[in-house]
């Protein structure tokens, strides 16, 4: 994401990560990250929750579709460490253009099911977007 | 699909930076992507 955000603002769009963390863990993560990306502390996972995203089984963790996609991480150089908040919440990805309303939700059934940059932003381009109409 | 029921009008939020917003306001005159991460670590 954080290569292609140069891509996302010339398209209009505005990231916003969202973490189950407190506002200092999250100005560490950031920091530690170098994201360029404002962030919404959310430890106790509320906006999780209106979005309907859901926790996956303790099962599903343990899978073998899992293990074999934590071997590729590795395989990577993404090394785990040791894990903060909710292990089993599985994340998302909302486009919100006009009216604020959502037009395009990505909520995977693995945690490792991420869209790609390029899947987000043609959702961008067929997003209606713009400026919301005036509020009273 | 989900969230479609849902209008960020009117949700608070608090940032990194411990200050309070409203997504409609992050959301100013461009489309939002909201990524919400697994755990840290």
């Amino acid at each position: 994401m954080r290569s292609a955000e140069n891509r996302f603002r010339t398209a209009g769009a505005r990231i916003v990560l969202v973490g189950m963390a407190s506002p200092p863990e999250c100005r560490a993560f950031l920091q530690k990250f170098d994201l360029p990306f404002p962030m919404i502390a959310d430890p106790e996972r509320e906006l999780y929750r209106r979005f309907h995203l859901e926790r996956m089984s303790p099962l599903r963790v343990l899978s073998p579709g899992m293990l074999v996609k934590g071997v590729a991480a590795l395989s990577r150089g993404h090394l785990p460490g040791v894990p903060q908040s909710d292990v089993l919440q599985l994340p998302g990805v909302f486009v919100i253009g006009a009216e604020d309303r959502v037009c395009r939700a990505f909520a995977p059934t693995d945690p490792a099911g991420h869209p790609s940059p390029d899947d987000i932003l043609k959702a961008v381009a067929d997003c209606p977007g713009g400026p919301a109409p005036p509020r009273p | 699909m989900r969230g479609d029921d849902l209008r960020v009008s009117n949700v608070a939020v608090t940032l990194a930076d411990e200050s309070k917003a409203r997504l409609d306001r992050l959301r100013g005159d461009a489309v939002l992507v909201l990524v919400f991460l697994r755990h840290f670590g």
